[in-house]
């Protein structure tokens, strides 16, 4: 008896439907999967034999043959563990075979029957509405990360028994309530707050810029200044994702496997830091399965780079495309993938190799040729790519102490929202959206400047030293701030701000 | 070209061979090609050991030399000999001037009334304010800056002294080819530009660590004057005291807190010579026979800024203080001390903090 049931699979973050075939034959008992299937799903086999019979269904003494179509792409987990035991059992009559037809069948399946949850659901659903289909079985687990998706029938269960009952008509399950992406923003929580951090008024207020106008930052400061908790409290003066922002960061993690099953769906702007040991393809994405990377699971978010010259340089070169494309594309042998990677890179680095350089309190024993090796380490194209540079003091034990009151993030993200609102209308019709990703076209016609300022930023560039490629990020900088002072044109104090940021160019630079 | 400054240049191409050698050499080849007798001369072996004397002997041949000197001059370096009428007469007076400069930039700067600013490869804070308006002051007079290119104090008088638009000369201790700190490479070929690097040794050849104090005596040769910005206690600053004391020269040192390790070595010149204490850049041009021109500064201070440039006078503070301070948001500071910075009133530190720039 042949019986066909259609199923999922992921190609990066983007489903493709899998029909699975099933033949029962007489013969010996055995059991064969064909169409390029991994391990995991070979060993299916257990796992859906013991899950029927503890179901109390009858499992087919006979020859099973299973073909997962399209035959000619490699498939991978475990969640043809369900679509297949339902498969046997419409073989073998226990369902029905016009029940089945619409339905996409997801699931992993326990040895007592249980339905257990899997990585993946929200991308490979969106795929699978955007080609037209309309109901869906999957784990209950996945529940809440499917609830999201407005237009389709999602019904959750919990055991393959269940599943079985519900098919043939004996059990109601209803269908999965579309949650509201408000209801999900009003239960976001971010752990960091810039109440909590003393003093630093001038690395408070270069963030605030950077999350106005996407800009990436590097902080440079002597140890236990606070640049990591900076950097940690910085997602929470972010603008607030949108929908389909939200829906492609969950996407990224779901594929991840990093989805809290409470929650669904990612509505904190995401926060890496990866360790500065990750290796290349823990940044960029890899693996014989072509995983997302550290870049990718901080899309729509901030990529913290704690230490930024302690990572093996070709590691952080590869950041330089993605930062400018705003994806990157891991090829492997098996499969080529596209990841969006559109991420604000925080990154930190002391001022020399122990840390202490300008110190007052400190001395630094660096020679002067380590210092300038260290900060040499960061090649200049990827200098180029970061903005603000900005320098964090050294805390003393009086600002510690002290109980001041400090500004809330909230309230710095509103100054935030309304920068940002004045870009998205600026960039209304086209595929920009802050300040930072501007191009030569846009950064013609709204960085103008007046005769005045002209002069201003020749007198800057030849009284500090700028270097020229200085010059872009500066203007563009200035924009942010002028954006944040509710300014339609860039203005003599906006640029002189904006240069305050450019330390490392006039600085340490020869 | 005379045959003794072939015979010059040709010695020099031998790091091996140390001053005494060669003036010895020069005394006895002097009038004949030394690179056609070398090989037949017993009394050179009174000289040189037979490995030195087997190594020179390989490279007498006409061609190598002439090309020798063809790079060189390819590459915009000039050679001035002892005999030649261009070299600094105040050079010349000292116990041992090089018997050639290697040189590249402006060669006329060498007759000029030099002052050599001089001081530790490492820094406060201090000792870059100091210097650079010691530096700005010796332009304004016109006087040539002579340091060592070094990290530290010599890379601020070069950089102050080509920012202000004044002369300089940097005196290398290796060859031209082998600039170092490789980091001031860029800064080297700055100074090419209108200004002067030299070097006593022979352009392809590296520095050795003895080759640094060594090269000090020129820096002290060429000038009227050494002023010491700031010098820990070993700082090879110290070397160009000596020799600036032994030929005569003056010496001049900027006092430093008495704790601090960087200032060791100028406060102990001071101690030892009393005179060589100066306290302000004035009072050192007037020694030297300068007479300071008053010039009015005609920078408009917002009355506003009074109170940071008070605030930072003696002692850097960090902006979280000044913000502090003066209770004022961190936008508004920003530009009020980049303000400052544009207009040359303070100077940012690192670890993000400031000092006001003028010692007075």
């Amino acid at each position: 008896m042949l019986s066909k049931i259609l199923s999922f699979a992921l190609n990066g973050i983007t489903g493709y439907p899998v029909e699975i075939e099933l033949d029962i034959n007489p013969g010996l008992p055995s059991y064969d999967v064909v169409g390029l299937a991994d391990q995991a799903i070979k060993e299916s086999k257990s796992r859906v034999k013991s899950a029927i019979q503890n179901s109390a269904f009858k499992y087919p003494i006979h020859k099973i043959v299973i073909n997962l179509a399209p035959a000619d792409t490699k498939k991978e987990g475990s969640m043809y563990d369900l679509p297949i035991a339902l498969a046997i059992l419409t073989a073998t009559e226990e369902i029905k075979r016009d029940k089945l037809k619409d339905f996409v069948v997801l699931g992993e399946l326990s040895l007592d029957g249980e339905v257990r949850k899997l990585n993946g659901i929200l991308p490979m659903l969106i795929s699978a509405k955007q080609l037209g289909f309309k109901k869906f079985i999957i784990p209950i687990e996945n529940s809440m990360e499917a609830s999201y998706i407005d237009g389709i029938e999602v019904y959750a269960i919990s055991t393959l028994k269940d599943a079985v009952q519900f098919l043939k008509g004996e059990k109601q399950i209803e269908n999965l309530a579309v949650k509201s992406f408000e209801s999900a923003l009003s239960e976001r929580t971010y752990k960091n707050d810039f109440a909590y951090v003393k003093g630093q008024a001038s690395a408070k207020r270069a963030l605030e810029i950077a999350a106005a106008g996407g800009h990436n930052i590097l902080l440079i400061g002597p140890p236990g200044s606070g640049k990591t908790m900076l950097a940690k409290c910085f997602p929470s003066i972010l603008p607030d994702m949108t929908f389909e922002e939200s829906l492609e960061v969950t996407k990224i993690h779901s594929v991840a496997g990093l989805i809290d099953s409470k929650k669904g769906i990612v509505v904190e702007r995401p926060f890496r830091s990866p360790h500065h040991t990750a290796t290349l393809i823990a940044l960029t994405g890899g693996g014989t399965k072509a995983k997302p990377g550290e870049i990718s699971l901080a899309h729509n978010g901030v990529l913290f780079l704690d230490e930024m010259p302690e990572y093996a340089r070709n590691t952080i070169e590869t950041l330089r495309q993605p930062m400018e494309d705003g994806y990157i594309t891991v090829s492997r042998n098996a499969n080529t993938v596209q990841y969006p990677a559109n991420f604000i890179l925080v990154a930190s680095m002391n001022p020399c190799p122990c840390g202490y350089y300008g110190n007052g309190t400190d001395q630094c024993k660096c020679s002067p040729t380590a210092i300038h090796n260290y900060l040499n380490k960061i090649s200049g194209p990827l200098m180029d790519r970061i903005d603000l540079h900005i320098e964090v003091d050294s805390v003393k034990y009086e600002d510690l102490s002290d109980d001041r009151l400090e500004e809330k993030s909230a309230d710095i993200k509103k100054r935030v929202d309304k920068a940002r609102k004045i870009q998205l209308e600026r960039f209304k019709n086209t595929n920009i959206y802050s300040n930072a990703k501007m191009g030569e076209k846009e950064f013609k016609e709204y960085c103008k400047l007046d005769l005045a300022s002209t002069d201003l930023v020749e007198m800057a560039f030849r009284k500090l030293n700028l270097s020229a490629r200085a010059y872009n990020r500066i203007l563009k900088v200035a924009r942010t701030i002028a954006d944040l002072d509710g300014k339609e044109n860039i203005e003599r104090q906006h640029i002189l701000e904006a240069i305050q940021y450019r330390t490392l160019d006039k600085k340490y630079k020869v | 070209m005379t045959i003794d400054d072939n015979n010059i240049i040709w010695l020099d191409l031998f790091s091996f061979l140390s001053y005494s050698k060669k003036a010895k050499l020069l005394e006895l080849f002097r009038g004949k090609n030394i690179r056609e007798h070398i090989a037949k001369s017993q009394e050179v072996k009174d000289i040189l050991t037979d490995h030195d004397l087997n190594q020179m002997c390989l490279l007498t041949s006409d061609v190598y030399f002439s090309r020798q000197i063809e790079k060189f001059k390819a590459d915009g370096i000039e050679m001035i000999t002892i005999n030649d009428p261009r070299y600094p007469y105040l050079l010349k007076q000292i116990y041992d001037p090089p018997f050639c400069l290697y040189c590249k930039g402006n060669v006329d700067l060498l007759n000029t009334y030099c002052v050599g600013v001089v001081g530790s490869r490492k820094i406060t804070e201090y000792g870059t304010v100091v210097t650079k308006e010691y530096v700005k002051a010796l332009c304004e007079n016109n006087i040539t800056v002579v340091s060592g290119l070094a990290a530290g104090i010599d890379t601020v008088a070069h950089k102050t002294a080509l920012d202000a638009g004044g002369n300089t000369i940097a005196v290398l201790a290796g060859g031209l080819y082998h600039i170092y700190p490789s980091f001031n490479t860029n800064l080297a070929k700055l100074i090419t530009e209108n200004n002067l690097i030299l070097s006593e040794n022979s352009p392809d050849i590296r520095p050795l660590t003895y080759f640094f104090p060594i090269r000090n005596r020129i820096i002290a040769g060429l000038s009227k004057a050494v002023l010491l910005t700031e010098a820990g206690k070993k700082s090879g600053a110290l070397h160009t005291k000596n020799y600036a004391l032994d030929n005569n020269r003056e010496v001049f040192a900027v006092p430093g807190r008495i704790n601090s390790p960087m200032s060791e070595g100028t406060n102990a010149v001071i101690k030892e010579l009393q005179g060589a204490i100066t306290l302000s850049p004035k009072d050192m041009l007037e020694s030297l026979g300068f007479k300071e021109e008053k010039k009015e500064k005609s920078i408009q201070i917002d009355i506003t800024d009074q109170p940071i440039l008070d605030f930072i006078k003696s002692e850097k503070k960090t902006f979280q203080e000044i913000s502090d301070h003066l209770n004022m948001p961190a936008s508004e500071l920003n530009i009020k001390l980049m303000e400052l910075e544009m207009e040359g009133l303070i100077e940012k530190l690192p670890n993000n903090s400031y000092i006001s720039a003028s010692i007075n």
